[in-house]
Order: structure tokens, then sequence, then C-alpha cells
């Protein structure tokens, strides 16, 4: 029962850093996407 | 038909089936009630589990019972809404309208902190399994950690709905208790001058970048843990509904009627659960100190990863923002709020910990449903 136990422990630990881990990627590319247009209104509102 | 006497009838009356069990049982409802009341923990969840306890505890009424396919009252709300796990993602649809993922976004690297909160949920697992609960019931224990009411109930529900009465009950009475549990953790595993690091003002979040998160958020979680798409599905097309700024009227149905009433019928149905035969038992008691664990090691698995990431980074974070990584939505975040105030007055850290705050919740999501792949 141990063993299955640290399968699923490690494997779930694991999955949820990997998830968020590629979240964070998505939300950094759409970042740099967005960051131009959104420098070009912040200075235009100046 | 019976025949009528006196004792018959006089047997058929509540008083006469009073045990024990049902005073104390009434004595805990009253207390849930007492503390949503006047010390206004949880009160929207508390006041209902409170009062459904304490009247599913009145011997001989007719609210929890089956008799063939005829179901009670009360029966009927947790069958069709808990059972048949409606009521939850229903509450994940209001909770997506009601969530700003703004500040997550201006700080991607904030959602680390939501996953490394997760570590209290494994070691409460652990810690179940040694105390001789089986897997569904350990997972179910340990997702206490996530403090995530509705996820919480809807891995119970599913793997131990034995205990879903006691767990629920524990994820949102530490829920409340976030600020009395969580500061003591931070204080002792922080400097005073990692205390008072500050941390500058985020970017603006275009509306695209908001509107194109839940999408992507959809994706990459229904790829790679299934099993949280009742969850997540519900919790991202709420979130749609906000940010598109195009239907508000569902927006707003999804924030108030729908949630209210979701809550109402969570609450009132998870406390019918926590009869005296099913609650009194030294398990429960195990429950609510494995919770605790559970809690007090995610709020520490936040704090250290912070600490940790600040090795590596040139731009430090502050670390109390670490322990806002579980969930309890807006609390945690309050909490690093107040903490990091009374280390620096002038350094506000609450919209940098509503980043953490909000991953919490997607990583007790994928905790979830990576338990779920396991163990259904």
């Amino acid at each position: 029962m141990w063993e299955q136990a640290v399968l699923i422990a490690g494997v779930g630990f694991g999955v949820v850093f990997v998830v968020l881990a590629l979240l964070m990627a998505s939300m950094r590319i759409a970042g740099a996407v967005m960051a131009p247009k959104i420098a070009k209104k912040t200075e235009a509102t100046k | 038909m019976q025949e009528l006497t006196l004792d018959s009838y006089l047997g058929q009356l509540g008083a006469s089936n009073l045990t024990p069990g049902h005073v104390i049982m009434w004595a805990i409802g009253l207390g849930l009630i007492y503390l949503a009341i006047q010390k206004k923990y949880e009160p929207l969840l508390l006041l209902p589990i409170g009062f459904g306890v304490f009247v599913v505890n009145m011997p001989l009424t007719p609210l929890m019972g089956q008799h063939g396919e005829v179901r009670d009252l009360l029966n009927i709300f947790f069958h069709y809404g808990i059972e048949w796990d409606v009521i939850p993602p229903i509450i994940f649809l209001g909770l997506g309208a009601l969530t700003d993922f703004g500040p997550l976004i201006a700080d991607p690297k904030l959602i680390l902190l939501g996953a490394s909160a997760q570590f209290g949920v494994y070691i409460a697992f652990f810690g179940a399994l040694s105390f001789g609960f089986n897997m569904g019931e350990a997972a179910s224990i340990g997702i206490i950690g996530g403090a995530d009411g509705p996820t919480t109930i809807y891995l119970a529900s599913t793997l131990a709905p034995h205990l879903l009465g006691p767990v629920a009950v524990s994820a949102y009475s530490y829920m409340s208790l976030v600020p009395i549990i969580q500061p003591p953790i931070m204080r002792l595993l922080t400097s005073e001058s990692e205390r008072r690091i500050h941390m500058r003002q985020m970017r603006p979040v275009s509306r695209t970048e908001k509107i194109v998160f839940p999408l992507t958020t959809s994706l990459v979680m229904m790829l790679l843990v299934p099993q949280s798409a009742p969850l997540v599905s519900m919790f991202m097309v709420g979130n749609l509904f906000r940010e598109s700024r195009v239907v508000e009227r569902l927006t707003n149905a999804a924030q108030n009627e729908l949630l209210n009433l979701a809550t109402i019928f969570l609450g009132v149905s998870v406390g019918a659960t926590m009869s005296a035969e099913t609650f009194l038992q030294p398990r429960a008691l195990l429950i609510f100190f494995l919770g605790l664990v559970a809690f007090a090691c995610s709020t520490a698995g936040g704090v250290l990863f912070a600490k940790l990431m600040n090795l590596f980074l040139k731009e430090k974070i502050n670390p109390l923002i670490g322990s806002a990584g579980v969930s309890a939505v807006p609390m945690a975040a309050r909490v690093s709020e107040i903490v990091g105030l009374q280390a620096n007055p002038k350094n506000h850290l609450l919209m940098h910990a509503m980043g953490p705050n909000v991953a919490g919740v997607i990583g007790t999501l994928v905790a979830a449903g990576s338990f779920l792949a396991f163990l259904r």
C-alpha cells in the first residue's frame, strides 16, 4: 500500500507543478505578445 | 393500521428517542451557528451547516432517511446536489465569475506558490494512511490542506462519502481560522528582513490576456488532468463570462443568485450528513487533527518555496505571500497583507498575494483531479 501511496503523492504533486508551470509559460507568452500594445496604450494616455 | 395506544404514541415522539449523542450534536450545531453569527467565521457556510447539524439530530425526523425509492427532503438535496456532483461545479461557476486573475497574469511566476502550497495535502494524505484510513479516505482528508471547500466536498463525496460531514466541516472551520492559524507559522519561518521585502507595483493586464487565461487554463488542465474537468470547466466559463464583459446578466446570475442558492443547499446538505451515529467517533477527531496538520503544512510549503524562489530571483519576493497559496480566497491574501504591514507599514502585499491565492485554487483542483485519476 505504501508504494502505491508514494506513487500517487509523487505523481500528484509533480503534476500540480507541471500544470501550473505550463500555465505560467502560457501567461508569459500572452504577456510578451501584449506588452508592446499595453506600452503603446499607456504612452498614448500620458 | 397499528393499534393506537398511549405507549405507541409516546414511542413516536422525538423526545422519547433522544440520546446523549443527539444532544452533543445539537451543541456542535449550535456552536457552528454561534461562530457564524457572533464571530462571523465563514457565516455563509457555517450557518446553514450548523442548522443542518442541529435539525438532522432531532430523533425520528423525516429529513435524511430513505424508504425504498422515496427520500426525505434533505436527503433529496444531498443525493441530487452532492452525490450527483451538481452543487460543487455550480459553486465553481459563481467563483469563476467573481475571480480576478489579473494579479496572477501580471506576475505569472507567483503561480508556483499555489503549487507549493499543496504540500500539506500530501503530508496529511500520508498522515491519514498511517492512522489506518484507506486511500480514498486519506485523499479526502488530505485535500483539506488545499483550503478549498467545494473541491474538498467534490473529492470526498466521490472517494469517501461517509466522511463528507467531518471533512467538509473541518475544511470550512480551518478556512475561517486562517487569520489565527497562519500568522505564527509565517513569522516562525521568515526573518524580520524577509518580511520587510518591498514588492513594486504590478504591471497593468490587458483585457485580451484576461480572456485568453480561462481558455488556455481549460485547455492545459483538461488535457493533463481530465478528471478535474467538471470543476475546471465551470470555474473557467464563469471567469470567461466575467472577462468577456458581454454577458453581464449571466455574470450577475452566476455571481449572485446561482452561487447563493447553491451555497444554501450545499451548507444544509453537508450539515445534514452529520448525524450523531456517523460523527461521534474517534475518527472524526482524527480528521480534524489531520486537517489542521494539512493546513499548517500547506502554509509552510508556500512560505518556504517563496524563500527558495528568492535564491534564484534578482528581484526578491516577500515570502509572506507564499502562505496565500492555500486558496481560502481572499482571507489568506489578507493575512499576508496584515502580517506584511506589521513588518513594514508602507508595504502593501494584498494584490501580490492575490496571485498565489487564486493559483492555490487551481493547484487544489489539479491535486484533486490527480487523486481521482488514481482512486476513482
